[in-house]
C-alpha cells in the first residue's frame, strides 16, 4: 500500500511540471497587460513610465526566460509578488482561504446531510410521490440561476422582512460584540450563501445516491439478505447502503480542489471576501504570479485529491486492495 | 476646538450651568445653535474593489486614490471654485522667467505619528517619484523638474527645465513621509497597509476585500473633522449595492441615471437620504482613426458629427442627467470656450457633406460607397460599460439613416487597451476621458504622442494645436492661458477628431443625517472635514484613540 502510494506521489511531479508550462505560457499569450501597467488610461502615465514598468516586472524578458525564472521560485516555495499591490501571493490568498474553505465544506457537508437521505430515500421508493417531487426540488435547484434567486432572497429577507443581512460577512460594529452577538452576526451573514450554494448542489449527490443505491438494491446479496429474512431496514442500511455509497466516496475525493475555489458570482453578489473573486480579479487585471499560483494550488489539489480517492476507495473497498497487493 | 466641545457635552453643561450668568448663558446657547456642529458618528461608503496600495504614489486604482486623498496631504489642492490654494503650502511664487516655484510650508504640522512634516518631506518624495526602481505610474511630470533644493525646513524651491506650467498642479501628489520610508522599498514596504500621513484621517484598520475604516485626526491642521470614522466597505455587485442602502447600512453611493431618476423617488428615500446632482469631470466621444483613408476627410467626420443626435443620446442613455459635449474642455473648466456651438442635428447636411466628399449610394442598395468601396466600419468599446454600449447602439442606429454601416464589437479592458488602442488596430472606438482640473490636454492631441502605447491614438495631427499646446504649458497665468485653451477648444471642435457626444452629470445618494454638505463646481466632497452628524441622529459609537 505505502508503496502504491510513493508510487502515485511520483508520478505526479511530472504531471505538475507539464500543467504549468502549459498554463504559464497560455497565460502569458493570451492578449493583455497587467493593468498595473495602464490602469484607466491615464494621460498622466507616459510611454516612458509603461516601458519602466514593464522592465521592473520582467515582462520585458523573452517568455522562456520568465518560465525558468518563475519555475526556479516555485521549487523554493516562493510564489512571488501580485503585480498589482506588491503583497507576497502566498500572503494575499491566506487572506481569502479560510472564509472559502468554511463555506465550501459547511455546504457540502450539508449537502451530503441532505442529499444522501434523500437519495436513498428516492431509491427505495423509487417512482413514487416523494421520489418525484424530489426529483423535481433538487433539479429546480441546478437549474435556478442562484445569482437571480439570491437577490430576490436578500430582496425579501434582508430589505422587506429585515430578518437577515444583505451582505459582507459582518456589521460594522462587529468588534464591539460579545462572543454570542459575534456567532449570531456570523451566523446570519453567512446563512444565505451556504444554504444557497447547498440548494444549487443537491442535485448532483442525490442523484449519484438515487442511483447508485437503485442498482444495489438490485444486486444478487439483496435477494439472498431479504431471502434469509433479515428486516427491510437491515437489508437496505447495512447491506445496500454500504455498497452503494462508494461512488460517493470517489466524488468527495474529487471535489477536494473545488473547496479552495470559489464561486465568483456568489461572492460578487454577498460581497464575500473568497477565492473566487481574487482568482477572477487576478485573470481581468493580468496578475500573472497571483493567477499561477492558484493554478498551480488547484492543480496540486486536484491530483492530490484524486490520489485521495483512490486511496480511500481501496480503504473502503476491500476488492480493489487485494486487487493491487 | 475646545469651545465646541464644552458646548456640546452635557454634563459639563450641568456642572457649570448654576455658575454661569445669565448673559452668559444666552451667549453660549445662541452659539451652541449657531456654530456648534456634533463630532461623532461613522459615514459608510462603498467601493466596488479593494484598495490596492495606500503608498499614495504608487496608487493608480480609484479606491485607493480616494482613500489615500483623506490621509495625505499634497503641497496644492483645488478649492470648491476650482482655483488652486495651498495645502500643505502656505503660498508660492513663480520666478519672472517661469522656471522656478518656490513654495513656503505651512508651520506645525505634524505626521499622525507626531513628527513635525517639512521641507525635506517633499523633496524625499521628489526623489522616489522619479526613482526608475520605484514602480510609480506618475513620474512624468516630475521627470521635467531640473531639482528640488531644500531651502529652510519651511522652504522648497523646485526648478523646472523649461517652463511647465501644469507642473504647479502636479504638486497636489501627496507627500509621504521620509523619517518611516527612507530605508523602505517602496514597491514592497508594509507602509502600504499602514500609511502614516497628514492628513484629517487616519488608518485605523483594514479588513481585506471587506472594508478600510478611517479615523478622524485630531490634530489635523485644519481642524479635526466632525465625522468621527469614514468606512468604505468593498461592494463589488452594484444590484446588492443598491438593496443596502435600502437597509440603511451604506450611508453614501454613486447612482446611475436609472436609479436617480426612477428608482429612488419612494417616500422611504425621500425621508432618509439627500440626493445630489454635480458634473462631472469627465466625458464621453467617438474617436476615428485618422490613419483610416474613410475618415481622413474633414468634411466625413463633420457629416458624422450631423447625423448623430448627441441629445437624444443623453436623453434616453443618461435619462437626461447630461449635458452635449462640445469640445475637450467642460463646461465648468475655466477653459471651456462658451462660443463653440454645438451643430444641430441635421442628417440632410450630413448625406450633403459627405456627397462632397465622393460619399453617396451609387449602387442603390442603400449603404454609400465611393471607389466601390462601401462606407462600412467597426466600433470598438470596452466591456463592462452598459452606458457606452447603449450610446453605441444609438449611432448605430442614427448612421444607418444616411447610409453608413456600423457594426460594434465589445472587448475586455485589458486586451482592449493593449490589443488594439495601443496597436492603432481600431476603424472607430467609443470611450470617455476623465479629466484633471488643469486643462493641459497636451498627452492626447500634440502630434508628438502618436506612437503606440501613447494617448494620441487617434493620431490627431494640427500643426497650429500644437503651437498652441506648447504655449499652454508655458504660461502661468490663467487668464493668459485661458485664451489659448479656448482657441484649441474652437479649433478641434471644428476638426472633429473625435464626435464629442456627452459630459454625464455625477449623481450620488447620501443619508440626510449629514448636515453641512454644499455643493460647487468641484463636487461634493471637497469639504467632507466639514460634515457633521446631529447627536440625536448619531447612529454609530464614537472612536476615541485614547
Amino acid at each position: 500500500m505505502i508503496r502504491f502510494i510513493i508510487k502515485r506521489l511520483l508520478g505526479l511531479l511530472p504531471l505538475l511540471l507539464g500543467i504549468t508550462l502549459i498554463s504559464f505560457f497560455v497565460i502569458h499569450l493570451s492578449p493583455g497587460e497587467p493593468t498595473v501597467l495602464q490602469e484607466s488610461m491615464n494621460p498622466k502615465v507616459s510611454l516612458e513610465v509603461k516601458e519602466r514598468l514593464l522592465k521592473l516586472y520582467d515582462l520585458d524578458k523573452p517568455i522562456y526566460v520568465q518560465y525558468i525564472n518563475w519555475l526556479a521560485r516555485i521549487i523554493r516555495f516562493d510564489f512571488g509578488t501580485s503585480f498589482i499591490d506588491g503583497r507576497p501571493v502566498i500572503e494575499k490568498i491566506a487572506r481569502r482561504l479560510p472564509l472559502t474553505l468554511f463555506i465550501n465544506i459547511t455546504s457540502m457537508m450539508l449537502i451530503f446531510l441532505i442529499a444522501v437521505p434523500l437519495g436513498v430515500i428516492s431509491a427505495v421508493k423509487k417512482n413514487s410521490v416523494f421520489d418525484r417531487s424530489m426529483t423535481i426540488f433538487v433539479f429546480i435547484g441546478f437549474a435556478m440561476p442562484t445569482f437571480w434567486l439570491a437577490l430576490l432572497l436578500m430582496d425579501l429577507l434582508g430589505v422587506k422582512l429585515g430578518v437577515l443581512p444583505v451582505v459582507g460577512l459582518k456589521s460594522i460594529d462587529f468588534e464591539y460584540f460579545n462572543f454570542f452577538e459575534k456567532i449570531f452576526d456570523l451566523a446570519g451573514h453567512l446563512a444565505l450563501p451556504i444554504v444557497l450554494s447547498a440548494f444549487s448542489g443537491l442535485a448532483g449527490i442525490s442523484r449519484y445516491m438515487r442511483t447508485s443505491m437503485v442498482n444495489a438494491l438490485k444486486a444478487p446479496y439483496i435477494y439472498t439478505a431479504r431471502a434469509k429474512g433479515l428486516p427491510e431496514s437491515q437489508v437496505i442500511f447495512k447491506h445496500a447502503l454500504r455498497n452503494a455509497v462508494l461512488p460517493i466516496v470517489t466524488i468527495l475525493g474529487l471535489s477536494v480542489p473545488g473547496l479552495i475555489g470559489g464561486s465568483v458570482i456568489f461572492e460578487t453578489i454577498f460581497s464575500l471576501p473568497g477565492m473566487g473573486r481574487l482568482f477572477y480579479e487576478a485573470v481581468m487585471q493580468r496578475d500573472y504570479s497571483m493567477i499561477m499560483a492558484s493554478l498551480v494550488i488547484g492543480a496540486f489539489l486536484t491530483l492530490i485529491g484524486n490520489l485521495l480517492a483512490d486511496i480511500s476507495y481501496a480503504y473502503v473497498d476491500p476488492r480493489i486492495r487485494y486487487s493491487k497487493q | 476646538m475646545p469651545v465646541k466641545k464644552t458646548i456640546n457635552s452635557s454634563i459639563l453643561r450641568k456642572r457649570y450651568f448654576k455658575k454661569l450668568s445669565f448673559i452668559t448663558v444666552v451667549f453660549l446657547f445662541i452659539a451652541g445653535i449657531s456654530l456648534a456642529c456634533d463630532y461623532g458618528d461613522a459615514l459608510i461608503n462603498a467601493s466596488s474593489a479593494d484598495a490596492r496600495t495606500l503608498v499614495p504614489i504608487l496608487a493608480s486604482d480609484t479606491a485607493s486614490s480616494s482613500i489615500s486623498g483623506l490621509i495625505f496631504n499634497g503641497l496644492v489642492k483645488y478649492d470648491k471654485d476650482i482655483n488652486l490654494i495651498g495645502d500643505l503650502s502656505e503660498s508660492w511664487q513663480v520666478s519672472s522667467d517661469n522656471l522656478e516655484i518656490v513654495f513656503r510650508l505651512k508651520e506645525n504640522i505634524t505626521w499622525h505619528d507626531g513628527v513635525e512634516f517639512s521641507a525635506e518631506d517633499v523633496k524625499f518624495t521628489y526623489e522616489k517619484l522619479i526613482d526608475p526602481e520605484v514602480r510609480t505610474p506618475y513620474s512624468g511630470d516630475f521627470e521635467r523638474v531640473a531639482s528640488v533644493e531644500v531651502i529652510d525646513p519651511l522652504t522648497l524651491k523646485v526648478s523646472y527645465k523649461e517652463p511647465f506650467s501644469p507642473g504647479l498642479a502636479s504638486w497636489g501628489m501627496p507627500i509621504i513621509p521620509k523619517h518611516i520610508l527612507a530605508k523602505e522599498d517602496l514597491n514592497t514596504t508594509e507602509f502600504s497597509r499602514a500609511p502614516i500621513g497628514t492628513g484629517p484621517y487616519k488608518l485605523r484598520k483594514w479588513v481585506t476585500q471587506e472594508k478600510i475604516e478611517l479615523v478622524a485626526n485630531e490634530d489635523y491642521f485644519e481642524g479635526q473633522p466632525y465625522i468621527s470614522r469614514i468606512i468604505t466597505r468593498i461592494i463589488p455587485d452594484s444590484d446588492t449595492l443598491f438593496l443596502e442602502l435600502q437597509t440603511k447600512n451604506i450611508d453614501w453611493m454613486g447612482l446611475t441615471p436609472l436609479q436617480y431618476n426612477k428608482k429612488t423617488n419612494s417616500n422611504f428615500f425621500k425621508d432618509n437620504f439627500n440626493k445630489f446632482r454635480t458634473q462631472a469631470f469627465q466625458y464621453t466621444y467617438l474617436g476615428y482613426n485618422l490613419n483610416d483613408p474613410k475618415f481622413k476627410d474633414k468634411r466625413v467626420r463633420q457629416a458624422l458629427n450631423y447625423a448623430v443626435d448627441k441629445q437624444e443620446i443623453i436623453d434616453g442613455v443618461l435619462l437626461g442627467l447630461g449635458r452635449v459635449c462640445t469640445g475637450p474642455f467642460i463646461p465648468e473648466s475655466w477653459a471651456y470656450n462658451d462660443n463653440v456651438e454645438p451643430v444641430k442635428f441635421d442628417p440632410e447636411r450630413a448625406k450633403k457633406l459627405l456627397k462632397q466628399a465622393g460619399w453617396f449610394d451609387s449602387d442603390k442598395d442603400g449603404i454609400i460607397d465611393k471607389n466601390g468601396q462601401k462606407f462600412e466600419f467597426t466600433l470598438i468599446t470596452n466591456q463592462g460599460n452598459d452606458l457606452r454600449i447603449s450610446s453605441a447602439q444609438i449611432i448605430q442606429k442614427r448612421l444607418a439613416d444616411i447610409g453608413i454601416r456600423m457594426k460594434i464589437k465589445v472587448i475586455e479592458w485589458s486586451s482592449f487597451l493593449s490589443e488594439f488602442i495601443d496597436k492603432r488596430r481600431f476603424e472607430a472606438v467609443l470611450l470617455g476621458w476623465s479629466l484633471s482640473r488643469d486643462p493641459d490636454n497636451f498627452d492626447i492631441f500634440h502630434s508628438s504622442k502618436i506612437k503606440e502605447g501613447e494617448f494620441n491614438f487617434v493620431s490627431y495631427k494640427n500643426p497650429e494645436v500644437d503651437k498652441l499646446l506648447i504655449e499652454g504649458r508655458r504660461i502661468f497665468i490663467q487668464s493668459k492661458r485661458a485664451q489659448i485653451y479656448k482657441q484649441v477648444h474652437k479649433m478641434i471642435y471644428d476638426d472633429q477628431p473625435y464626435m464629442f457626444l456627452y459630459v454625464p452629470d455625477s449623481l450620488s445618494i447620501i443619508d440626510n443625517r449629514f448636515k453641512g454638505i454644499n455643493p460647487a463646481p468641484l463636487g461634493i466632497s471637497y469639504n467632507l472635514i466639514k460634515w457633521w452628524v446631529e447627536k440625536k441622529d448619531q447612529r454609530y459609537r464614537n472612536y476615541f484613540s485614547q
